[in-house]
C-alpha cells in the first residue's frame, strides 16, 4: 500500500505577514479586485497552504491604501450589492517590481543553497 | 434571510461597540460576510449554520475593529479615556490664566479635541505644551510664571507623552512640531518682536495652515510649514543683526527671545521634511478629522 502523502505544513505566521505586501500587490496587479475575491486568489494561488485570517485583509488593504500604493473605488457587483474594488496606483506599480527584485533574490539565495554539491 | 440580516447585525454592532469604524468599513465587512454566508449555503449549510461559519471565519470583531483603528489613524494610538481626560480637566484650569486671544484660542481648542477623542489631539497637545513649557519658564531669565501653571503644564505633557514604543507616529511628531512653530510665533506677537511684525502675522498664518493641512492630511502642509520656518527664521536673523549692529543688549532676554524663534524655525524646518517624506494624497481626505477611537 503507497504510503499517503503528507501536505507540506503551511507557513507560519511571519512568512505569511511577509508575503502579504507583495502578493496583494501581484494580484491586484492582473486587475482591479474586491476583498472576498482577493481571499479566494490567495487561497488558489497558494494550493490552500496560505490561509489569511479573512477579516484582517481589510486592514493591510487600508494601509497600502494609505500609503498611496492601491486606490478603491465603489461599484455594484453581480450581486447588485455595492462593492468597494482596488485598484494598483503608479506607486504601487513600482512598489511591485522592487519587491519582485527583492523575493528573486531571496528565491535564488535558497535555491542555490538547497542545490545537493 | 432574516436570520442572516440579524447575525450581520450583531457582528456589526460587536465591531462599533469596540471602535467607531467608518460606515463604509462597516460595509465592506458586512459584503464580505454575505458572499461568504452565500457560498457556504452552496455546500448545503442551513442559513444559520453559514452565517455563524462566515463569522467565525471573519474573525474575532473586536480585534478587527481594533485593527482598523490602529491602520486608520495617521496620528498613532489614540490616548485612553483616563489620559485624555486627566490632561482636558487640566488645561481647563490652565485656560484662565493664559494672556493673548492667540494663546485662548488654542487652549480652548486642545481639550475640546482631547475629549472628542480625536486622535490628532495628541501630537498638537504635545507640540503646544513643551513648547509653552520651555519658552515661558524654562528658558526664561527670571522665573516669573504661576508655579500652578508651571506644574499644571507639566502634568498635561506626562498625560499626552507616549509612554509605549511607537504610540506615536511620524504624522503626529509632524503636528507637535508645527504646533510649536506656532508657538514661537505667538510668542513674537506678544514680545517686542512685533516690531518684525510681517514675519510675526506670516509665521502665525503659515502655522496654523500647516497644522490644519496635517490634520486634513493634506501634502500642501508641507509648503505651510516651509513658509514658517522662513517667517520664524527671519524673525531669528533680524534679532540677531540687531544685536551685531547693537541696537540690543546681549542678556538673557535676548538669549531667550532668540532661542524662543529659533526652536520654532528648526521645528518647522523638520515638520516639513516629515511632512513632505509621508506619502498622502494631494488633497487629503477628512477621514481623521472625524478618526475617534
Amino acid at each position: 500500500m503507497p504510503r499517503a502523502v503528507r501536505p507540506p505544513p503551511k507557513p507560519g505566521k511571519d512568512l505569511v505577514a511577509a508575503s502579504a505586501t507583495p502578493l496583494l500587490l501581484a494580484i491586484l496587479n492582473k486587475g482591479p479586485s474586491y476583498g472576498y475575491a482577493i481571499i479566494q486568489a490567495v487561497r488558489d494561488l497558494s494550493g490552500g497552504a496560505l490561509e489569511w485570517s479573512e477579516g484582517m485583509l481589510y486592514p493591510v488593504l487600508h494601509r497600502l491604501e494609505d500609503q498611496g500604493l492601491i486606490e478603491s473605488y465603489e461599484q455594484s457587483g453581480e450581486t447588485g450589492r455595492k462593492r468597494r474594488y482596488y485598484r494598483l496606483s503608479a506607486d504601487g506599480k513600482r512598489a511591485l517590481a522592487t519587491e519582485r527584485q527583492k523575493w528573486t533574490v531571496v528565491n535564488a539565495a535558497l535555491e542555490k543553497a538547497w542545490r545537493p554539491t | 434571510m432574516t436570520d442572516v440580516d440579524d447575525a450581520i447585525a450583531k457582528y456589526r454592532r460587536q465591531v462599533e461597540a469596540e471602535a467607531k469604524l467608518a460606515e463604509s468599513d462597516l460595509d465592506e465587512l458586512e459584503e464580505h460576510l454575505r458572499e461568504l454566508t452565500d457560498e457556504l449555503r452552496t455546500t448545503g449549510m442551513s442559513a444559520a449554520e453559514a452565517v455563524t461559519e462566515a463569522a467565525r471565519r471573519l474573525g474575532d470583531p473586536r480585534q478587527l475593529a481594533r485593527e482598523h483603528v490602529r491602520v486608520r489613524s495617521p496620528f498613532g494610538a489614540p490616548l485612553s479615556a483616563a489620559r485624555a481626560w486627566s490632561a482636558a480637566a487640566i488645561l481647563g484650569i490652565i485656560v484662565m490664566l493664559v494672556e493673548t486671544w492667540v494663546e485662548l484660542s488654542v487652549f480652548v481648542l486642545m481639550p475640546i479635541a482631547l475629549v472628542a477623542r480625536k486622535t490628532w489631539a495628541r501630537g498638537l497637545v504635545l507640540g503646544v505644551t513643551v513648547h509653552f513649557l520651555l519658552a515661558r519658564w524654562l528658558l526664561r531669565p527670571h522665573f516669573d510664571g504661576d508655579p500652578l501653571v508651571w506644574l499644571g503644564t507639566l502634568g498635561v505633557v506626562a498625560f499626552v507623552m507616549p509612554w509605549r514604543r511607537r504610540e506615536i507616529s511620524p504624522a503626529a511628531i509632524a503636528l507637535a512640531l508645527q504646533a510649536w512653530a506656532f508657538g514661537s510665533a505667538a510668542w513674537g506677537d506678544m514680545s517686542f518682536l512685533e516690531q518684525y511684525e510681517t514675519n510675526v502675522a506670516i509665521g502665525l498664518v503659515s502655522a496654523a495652515a500647516a497644522c490644519f493641512g496635517t490634520v486634513y492630511r493634506a501634502r500642501w502642509s508641507a509648503i505651510a510649514s516651509a513658509i514658517s520656518a522662513l517667517a520664524l527664521s527671519g524673525m531669528m536673523f533680524s534679532e540677531l543683526g540687531e544685536l551685531v549692529l547693537s541696537r540690543r543688549e546681549f542678556n538673557g532676554y535676548w538669549i531667550h527671545d532668540f532661542a524662543t524663534v529659533g526652536t520654532g524655525a528648526i521645528a518647522a524646518s523638520v515638520a516639513t521634511f516629515l511632512v513632505w517624506r509621508t506619502k498622502r494624497a494631494a488633497t487629503g481626505t477628512f477621514r481623521s478629522l472625524t478618526q475617534t477611537q
